[in-house]
């Protein structure tokens, strides 16, 4: 098992490596004169020459690519144009959020879908598994953003005055704010030290029991329903149907056929048994779909006004601040390509034939 | 080189190399063919028989140089193919074919029959289509299809006929040479006996010379003029059919033609049981690779690479029990 | 193997030969029979021919050009902020009742607010007031005294309001008086300037100007008839009274008289143009229209009985400028360009009201109980309505396709055409339906190109990588596992961010972003086949590397490339939309689908329909393509086979 990690892990670093690489030319590669993109048309030849110099722009392409790496490795990511301040910085701040938010898509989509997809196969070819199987594609075509807002439309404005109203934006109701814990338990933290604490404070739902305040907890778990929803639905449809379909190749449609002729009770013959073989392919869609789960949040964040991760990118898009466009680029891309090693590992724990390959 | 041979070997080795992880390191090396002499006559049916893995398959690829040989020669017409470059080795290629084992997938699903036959005569130079018609339907009618099946695809034919199809495919560029990689073990019984008298047919028809490679005894016993036996990698003994089938020399061809079913049932032959697994290829063991499943092994046997020696009779054999019979050693060889 | 018999053989090969009794079916057409026996398979085919054909046929089947600000069409239908009309049956047609409302007692004055979004009606003391969109009452503002008239400030945030002693200032948004201030003697009419800034209060021989900083009174004019009209001009620097024979244009802030128009006879109406460019005015039989720059008089047209309630119909962008007045039980409409009588309107009662809808195309004649609507453009009538009790307001919606009118204790919107607006009007006053049927063709175009080039690329790249193996293969097999690293929305955005935002350099990046899919793909599937006797088979023949690459080896690997290219497909669609979503795909206004629902995002609370049908089309296109995909994943499965 060590060796089967070392051996994948050494068969990341060339894949991390092209990933700088990338981010690293997407800047270089920007039309126009990257000093006066930064500093706006007029900035004067000397000006610029003394942003080259300090910015290492006059140096060989390679140098520069050695300290954008050495850089990176510091932890030194670069800084925002428009917020003038470190983007680790930001990132701290923006990352709670869409923790959280994934957090609780995965959940919706785990619980939700495995079930349903249990439920499908057996009862494979009915109408229940017909119906489950026609929203799960109709799941997978829809457009995130355009979920959230349907969402956000139906459970904030229709459904207005009934008990199944959801706020359809922000984190929290205005004026309820919940006491980060570190306060509440007393710690005395400030400056560089309020890091760790601060980034596990910003993740609302889980401060909120960590200081015990239960109001607190269902404002802010209210506020992750709908966007969790919408981040979670392309994952969980492709879990009900990858738990259906490797479910039915565990078990074997004749054997479904006979559980379902001895009566009901035989469910849980199909959990047992079928269930821990069909959760191997599962592992893996659970992996692949934080992918999509990102690409979710980018797009769904701006939809319910979260200023998490996604927030912050599109606002740099659209802002033009390229550092932080790049360095979260960067940061998606090595999470997402250690989220596969983990899978990877995972599944090879999982199944073992896996690791002779 | 003798005027009869049309195909010599010599020692013929095809080593493949195991490469892993990233730094494709060699990690192993199968020595699937590790030094084969052997002779093809004009003219005759040579055939190739040992266990599933032993290195028939590759032995018939490196005579058509479809896989590359480490070492070793093999000289067809008394030209060493291993020295031609690619565009010298077309027109030889016309000369010498193939039939495959599965006839399954040995035919492109997605093409329609004439043009699976006919592919060869349009690498070959014929451009004329008339021409090209006109032999296609020429060789398909020489192993019993018809005209209209060119213009069907591979999977609206059983079994035989497809293997047929395979023939005619390698018979329409006209070889001197076919090499026949079990061409009937994938068939029915009952069609294996039409595929096999067709083939020796065609042969007889044709004056081809074919290198009929098999694992099943039997096959080898009725079609072929002389019968080579192979393990892991090398020869072990060559003798006309009658020869080898009466006076088996080798202790494992005697194992193999212990294992023939007899249709006679009051005829009782002892047989032979191996103990054990074929060594792998990769790690043969030293000296006779035969000796640790040998039922005659000797000491000499694990250290030792026994040499074939001509027993006589065109009886060669390598193995440290058997030497020539007296008369026999004058004879040249 | 015991049979060496020569004769059953013979026999036997000519039964073998002639097993086949099946007629010639090539390959394909074997995996369309089976695709076309998996419903939802067929299902997607069915909704992808929709599609195209609506793709195709968009022209023909879009009622308006999908760019076109909607200007120079009558102004009618289901307007942007009005509930949506989602079935083309059913819909409210001419005649029928946008928003419908009573209040406590007989209105004396009903109004719409300057957005149209609310709507009072002012009763006695009461001023009610409800959401034009919802139709629900908000809140009831309350007065000591009578209530003689209001106005709405232009932003909608207040109610200016005049009674016996006090003019009152309401803040709408708080739901109460934000002011009073003392009525400087007799005032019974109100009216805001352009901008909210300023404000006039007139009594029938004094006009008192006020401004909305001090909230007093900043300058007044005294006047020596009664007052026929007043009025503000368009950027609230000047005020226009007629009064007997004359009619003064006022400075607002020293109220000395700018000029004097003087008339033969006392001036009946006066009225300014849209752009306060031009004064009609009536007086006796004689209509005169004057230019408010240079005070000459531009045009008199004679007419031969007494004129009254002059109007505008213009619209000075289309080039239209006709002025109108009534005599008696006639309305009329002349060129004010030419001074040609266009048409006349014969209501058939004494009319009280001509008023042309905001972009001329229509206009309304009202009487005392009966209301008729007319076109503009041919004089033709398009509808009357009747009342039991008296009108006592009407005034043209904005978007010209309703007109309130407030009856008895009722107030209510009249729709004044059959015309519909099936998906409601976008944010830029255009057809939304045509948007989306357009949006068709953009986005089918853009799920074939980019996963056309995508594959293109990819396949060439796998099918080499596979084929010839070794550091080839590496190299291209490393550039591809790169970026997969990268989630593919997230890396398309990067390369849009280089390239730039636009449809074609958003097509571009989402066909690098699913190249390494392709070529994945590709390359196993080369791979597999390579390995395939038939192909041995080739080599032994001696055909050349690159002919048995794309006639032999690409074939046969290309069933998982079309499953994946058409399951690819959806995903591009989705993923352009998501760019364009983003702004950065397609620009406005092109009309792609993503591109519409990032540009009515933030309407999606108050025109939940603009955001809905862009994102439905999204949807089942896409879904189309899953279907087919699926289906074609089934039906080219070798586990089927044999
Ligand atoms: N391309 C290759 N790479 C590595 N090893 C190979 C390759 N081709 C063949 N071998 C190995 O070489 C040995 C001989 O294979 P070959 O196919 O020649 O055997 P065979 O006698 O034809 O067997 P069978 O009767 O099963 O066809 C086997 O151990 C096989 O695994
Ligand atoms: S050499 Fe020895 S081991 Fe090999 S076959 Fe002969 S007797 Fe057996
Ligand atoms: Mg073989």
């Amino acid at each position: 098992m060590a060796s089967y990690l070392a051996r994948r892990l050494t068969l990341a670093i060339p894949v991390l490596l092209g990933i700088l690489f990338v981010t690293f030319s997407l800047t270089r590669l920007l039309p126009g004169d990257p000093c006066r993109s930064a500093l706006g048309e007029k900035a004067t030849d000397e000006i610029c020459d003394a942003f080259n110099d300090r910015y290492g722009l006059n140096d060989p392409i390679y140098e520069q690519f050695r300290i954008y790496i050495s850089d990176v490795l510091h932890g030194n990511l670069g800084e925002s144009l428009k917020f003038g301040r470190p983007v680790t910085e930001l990132m701290v701040e923006r990352l709670p959020v869409t923790l959280e938010l994934s957090f609780f898509a995965m959940l919706f989509a785990v619980t939700v879908g495995i079930p349903l997809g249990v439920i499908s196969a057996y009862y494979h070819n009915s109408s229940i598994d017909v119906g489950t199987m026609i929203w799960a594609n109709i799941g997978v075509s829809m457009p995130v953003f355009w979920l959230g807002l349907m969402l956000s439309y139906v459970f904030g404005v229709v459904l207005k005055d009934t008990p199944f109203w959801l706020p359809p934006t922000g984190r929290l109701t205005a004026g309820q704010s919940i006491e980060p814990f570190y306060v509440a338990w007393g710690l005395n933290v400030d400056g560089d030290a309020l890091t760790l604490p601060g980034f596990i404070a910003n993740i609302n739902t889980l401060n909120a029991l960590l200081v015990r305040d239960w109001d607190g907890f269902v404002d802010a778990f209210k506020h992750m329903v709908l966007p969790a929803i919408a981040v979670g639905t392309i994952p969980l449809s492709i879990i009900a149907r990858m738990t259906r379909s490797s479910l039915l190749e565990v078990l074997g449609l004749n054997y479904i056929r006979t559980a379902r002729a001895k009566g009901v009770r035989e469910m849980g013959v199909v959990v047992k048994h079928g269930l821990r073989n069909a959760l191997l392919p599962v592992v893996t869609i659970i992996g692949l779909s934080l992918g999509s789960l990102l690409s979710g949040a980018v797009l769904t964040e701006t939809v319910f006004g979260l200023s998490g991760v996604g927030r912050i990118l599109y606002d740099s898009i659209t802002g033009r601040d390229y550092t932080v466009v790049q360095a979260f680029t960067l940061i998606i891309a090595v999470f997402f390509v250690f989220i596969n090693l983990i899978v990877d590992a995972l599944y090879a724990y999982l199944d073992p034939r896996i690791r002779l390959e | 080189m003798t005027e009869e041979n049309l195909l010599e070997i010599r020692d013929l080795k095809v080593h493949f190399e195991i490469k892993s992880g990233i730094l494709k390191r060699t990690a192993g090396v199968v020595k699937a063919v590790d030094g084969v002499d052997l002779d093809i006559r004009r003219g005759e049916i040579l055939g190739l028989v040992g266990e599933s893995g032993c290195g028939k398959t590759t032995v018939g690829r490196a005579i058509l140089r479809l896989v590359e040989a480490t070492s070793g020669s093999v000289k067809f017409k008394g030209r060493d193919i291993f020295k031609l470059s690619s565009t010298e080795m077309k027109p030889l290629r016309r000369e010498m074919q193939l039939v495959f084992q599965d006839p399954y997938s040995s035919l492109d699903p997605r093409s329609k029959v004439g043009d699976i036959v006919g592919e060869g005569l349009r690498v070959h130079g014929v451009t004329d289509r008339k021409e090209r018609y006109r032999r296609v339907l020429e060789a398909l009618e020489m192993v019993g299809l018809q005209e209209p099946h060119m213009r069907r695809f591979p999977h609206e034919f059983s079994g035989g006929q497809r293997q047929r199809i395979g023939i005619a495919r390698a018979l329409v560029v006209k070889p001197s040479f076919i090499v026949c990689d079990e061409p009937v073990s994938a068939l029915d019984v009952s069609i294996q006996s039409q595929v096999l008298n067709l083939l020796k047919d065609l042969q007889q028809e044709l004056d081809l010379t074919l290198l009929f490679i098999a694992h099943d005894m039997s096959v080898v016993e009725h079609l072929c003029n002389r019968v080579a036996v192979m393990y892991l990698g090398k020869i072990v003994e060559v003798a006309e059919r009658e020869e080898l089938f009466g006076n088996p020399q080798h202790p494992y061809t005697q194992a193999l033609m212990s294992a023939i079913p007899i249709a006679d049932p009051k005829v009782k032959r002892e047989r032979i049981i191996l103990p054990g697994d074929p060594p792998s290829p990769l790690r043969p063991p030293p000296g006779c690779r035969f000796h640790t499943r040998c039922p005659e092994a000797i000491d000499i046997c694990s250290q030792e690479i026994p040499q074939q020696i001509d027993l006589g009779r065109q009886h060669l054999c390598a193995c440290h029990l058997r030497q020539p019979e007296p008369d026999a050693v004058q004879q040249p060889a | 193997m015991e049979s060496t018999d020569q004769s059953p053989e013979v026999q036997l090969a000519a039964a073998d030969a002639t097993v086949i009794s099946r007629p010639p079916k090539s390959l394909w057409r074997e995996t369309l029979e089976r695709l076309l026996r998996k419903p939802s398979a067929v299902v997607g085919l069915v909704i992808l021919g929709t599609l195209l054909f609506i793709a195709i046929f968009a022209p023909v089947l879009a009622t308006h050009d999908p760019l076109q600000v909607l200007l120079d069409v009558p102004e009618e239908g289901v307007g942007k902020r009005d509930k949506p009309c989602i079935h083309l049956f059913g819909c409210p047609g001419a005649g029928d009742s946008l928003f419908d409302a009573t209040a406590a007692s007989d209105i004396q004055m009903a109004a719409l607010s300057a957005t149209n979004s609310l709507i009072s009606a002012t009763s006695g003391n009461t001023i009610t007031i409800w959401n034009r969109g919802s139709g629900k009452k908000l809140m009831d503002l309350q007065a000591d005294q009578p209530i003689f008239a209001i106005d709405w400030s232009p932003n909608d945030q207040k109610i200016l309001g005049i009674t016996e002693d006090e003019v009152i200032v309401w803040d709408v948004n708080r739901r109460q008086i934000d002011r009073t201030l003392e009525n400087p003697g007799g005032a019974t009419l109100v009216k805001w300037n352009a901008d909210g800034t300023r404000f006039l209060t007139a009594s029938d021989r004094r006009v008192d100007l006020w401004d909305t900083l001090s909230w007093g009174v900043v300058s007044t004019i005294e006047l020596e008839s009664d007052l026929t009209e007043v009025a503000w001009n368009g950027n609230g620097t000047l005020v226009m009274t007629a009064a007997g024979r004359q009619v003064q244009l006022w400075n607002v802030f020293t109220g000395t008289a700018v000029t004097t128009l003087e008339h033969e006879n006392p001036v009946t109406s006066a009225r300014f143009n849209r752009g306060s460019t031009r004064i009609v005015t009536t007086a006796g039989t004689t209509l005169h229209v004057w230019n408010a720059a240079s005070f000459a008089e531009e045009r008199v047209i004679e007419y031969d009985q007494p004129l009254d309630n002059a109007a505008w119909s213009d619209d000075l962008s289309r080039g239209v400028e006709r002025v109108m007045a009534t005599s008696g039980n006639t309305g009329l409409m002349w060129s004010s360009r030419s001074g040609e009588l266009l048409h006349e309107f014969d209501h058939g009662a004494p009319i009280e009201q001509i008023a042309s809808s905001p972009l001329a195309t229509r206009i309304f004649t009202k009487s005392e109980q009966l209301l008729r609507v007319w076109d503009a453009t041919n004089g033709e009538h398009i509808l009357s309505q009747e009342t039991d009790g008296v009108l006592t307001s009407t005034a043209w919606q904005t978007n010209g396709g309703g007109i309130l009118v407030a009856d008895g204790d009722a107030v209510n919107i009249l729709k004044t055409s059959d015309r519909q607006y099936i998906m409601g009007i976008d944010g830029n006053v255009r057809d939304q339906f045509s948007r989306v049927i357009y949006g068709t063709r953009l986005s089918l175009l853009v799920g074939l190109t980019t996963v056309t080039l995508a594959v293109i690329v990819g396949t060439i790249s796998g099918a080499i990588a596979g084929f010839l193996g070794g550091w080839v293969d590496n190299v291209i097999m490393r550039i591809m596992d790169v970026m997969l690293a990268f989630p593919s929305l997230i890396l398309a955005i990067a390369v849009v961010t280089v390239l730039g935002p636009g449809l074609i350099n958003a097509l571009t990046a989402i066909s690098i972003v699913f190249i390494p899919a392709y070529a994945r793909v590709a390359r196993s599937g080369v791979l597999s086949v390579k390995e395939e006797d038939f192909v041995t088979a080739d080599r032994a023949l001696g055909v050349s590397q690159v002919r048995i690459l794309f006639r032999r080896v690409l074939p046969n690997a290309m069933a998982p490339l079309i499953v994946q290219a058409t399951l690819g497909i959806g995903t591009a669609i989705l993923d352009a939309a998501a760019l364009s979503f983003l702004g950065l795909g397609a620009q406005p206004p092109t009309p792609e689908w993503g591109a519409m629902l990032g540009a009515e995002r933030n309407q999606v609370f108050t025109a939940p329909h603009l955001v809905f049908y862009p994102g439905i089309a999204i949807m089942i296109t896409v879904l189309a393509f899953n279907l087919l995909g699926d289906g074609l994943r089934d039906a080219l499965d070798p586990r089927l086979d044999r």
